[in-house]
């Protein structure tokens, strides 16, 4: 990518070629930043819901002055190939263009009228999403949420539903989990979703990636997002304020991929066998869980390794308490069926250097079930963790029970495929 | 007919998903799309005047 923009640079500069981007990442302001690094001054446009159909990045298209597609994947490589695309003549017909998803527009975003059949139902359930902030500025409120995933999720759910509707309501779902708005369920919602699209278009690998970025090292191309720390550092080296991403890292999304299939690195020490921490019955903080599958599983040639998952747990504290902080981090105690293997079973959350800080803390591991076909299974733990009542209350340790059941689909219902990686590593 | 048959026929009977979004020698589609800094929006099918070079990325 970055060498494609160096060979339009100069063809820009004289007036004879513009640069239109198309992202297919779920959060915005994350590119917005990688723009900015990489100092992009051309309009960047957002795709989440995968409108264009692209099924792999990057890929560069070489459009006419008339707005013909001539090229599906234009040589960009130097100016001089540019330029043999620029000087080129055309020889054009008067052609309408096709409307791929007329409901999925500012207008029906703005007057919320749409057709009468689901399907325009589902289109307008996108557009609300997707033009939210153009429209109003802001993100879209808890309201537009519930109608958006209502209209969407009523066309996806139907008999002979357009399989690309599963992925839209797994965006959908997404960025409610990313908004305040967010619902407990919407992270494994999204992720189910995906995987039901993927399961019907294994060779689907926007939609493939969409969970990769949020599953298991083994099934990684590429990190996703390990360039964020490099590039905000850079930038302010630069005097610029870099780009907010709004959305934090979690640890699979800034992961290496790795060939090697995890196994037990150290033998921990329960930290609490006999149960005697007093549990957290009144639910001062709530546990969030999910559970992101190798997408191996989407083809019918499921090998072994497809049956990792990655395991990401949220615990949101809530009204009036804190984190006692001072009474060090909060942990994980992680205990896996009989078979299976995980890291480690004792994880420690990151700590804040504040004595009382109550923000939302995140941990995601991987575990991998026994050699052999998928099998479903249950994860079960204990989260332990120093909290404080009020300003001034009393601090206890706490521990919470919690479950993640990893059921693992039916293989069968998906396509044959080949599995090859057409969008070849990490080529920005 | 009960409505929400009705309704689902009706659905069935609109096109769900078209074969090809980007087709060769053929204009680009009605599709419009917002920017990532959320400003404003593009409609591909209005990239006219000079050629335009369109890529799709992601940042990863």
């Amino acid at each position: 990518m970055p060498v494609w923009y160096a060979a339009a640079k100069p063809l820009i500069e004289e007036g004879l070629l513009r640069v239109v981007g198309i992202t297919q990442e779920q959060h915005p302001d994350r590119c917005e930043l990688y723009a900015q690094w990489q100092g992009y001054d051309f309009p960047i446009l957002w795709d989440p819901f995968n409108l264009t159909q692209s099924t792999a990045v990057p890929m560069a298209m070489g459009v006419d002055g008339a707005g013909v597609l001539r090229d599906r994947r234009v040589d960009a490589r130097s100016t001089d190939k540019l330029r043999a695309f620029t000087n080129k003549d055309w020889i054009h017909d008067v052609v309408s263009p096709a409307q791929p998803y007329p409901g999925v527009t500012l207008e029906v975003a703005r007057t919320g009228v749409h057709g009468r059949n689901l399907n325009s139902a589902r289109q307008a359930g996108v557009a609300l999403l997707l033009f939210h902030r153009v429209l109003h500025g802001t993100p879209p409120d808890a309201k537009v949420f519930e109608t958006s995933l209502l209209k969407i999720g009523g066309y996806a759910g139907m008999e002979g539903a357009a399989v690309d509707a599963r992925f839209h309501l797994g965006v959908a779902h997404r960025l409610r989990y990313d908004s305040e708005h967010s619902q407990g369920s919407d992270f494994q919602a999204s992720l189910d979703a995906w995987l039901g699209a993927l399961l019907e278009n294994p060779g689907q690998y926007i939609w493939r990636r969409r969970i990769q970025q949020w599953g298991p090292r083994l099934d990684k191309p590429y990190p996703f997002y390990d360039w964020v720390a490099t590039a905000q550092a850079e930038l302010t080296e630069r005097g610029e304020t870099p780009v907010v991403v709004r959305v934090p890292l979690t640890g699979s999304e800034v992961a290496g991929s790795t060939k090697e299939i995890p196994l037990r690195e150290q033998e921990d020490l329960d930290p609490d066998p006999k149960g005697r921490t007093p549990r957290d019955t009144r639910g001062l903080v709530t546990i969030e869980s999910a559970a992101a599958l190798h997408t191996g599983i989407a083809s019918k040639r499921v090998r072994e390794p497809a049956g990792t998952a990655r395991i990401h747990l949220v615990l949101k504290p809530g009204k009036n308490v804190h984190w006692g902080n001072e009474a060090g981090p909060a942990t994980i105690w992680v205990e896996v069926p009989e078979g299976w293997n995980v890291r480690r079973q004792l994880w420690t959350l990151p700590l804040p250097e504040e004595v009382s800080t109550s923000e939302v803390r995140r941990i995601d591991f991987e575990v991998r079930p026994p050699l052999g076909p998928p099998t479903p299974g249950t994860i079960r733990g204990v989260a332990y963790y120093p909290l404080c009542e009020g300003e001034d209350g009393t601090c206890n340790l706490w521990a919470q029970p919690f479950e993640v059941t990893i059921p693992l689909p039916d293989p069968g219902d998906g396509d044959d495929d080949d599995e090859d990686d057409e969008d070849g590593g990490a080529d920005r | 007919m009960r409505p929400l048959l009705a309704l689902a026929l009706a659905s069935l009977a609109t096109p769900t998903m078209a074969q090809d979004v980007f087709v060769q020698d053929q204009p680009l589609p009605d599709l419009e799309l917002p920017t990532i800094d959320g400003t404003r929006t593009i409609r591909l099918s209005e990239l006219t005047g000079p050629p335009t070079l369109l890529i799709q990325f992601a940042s990863w």
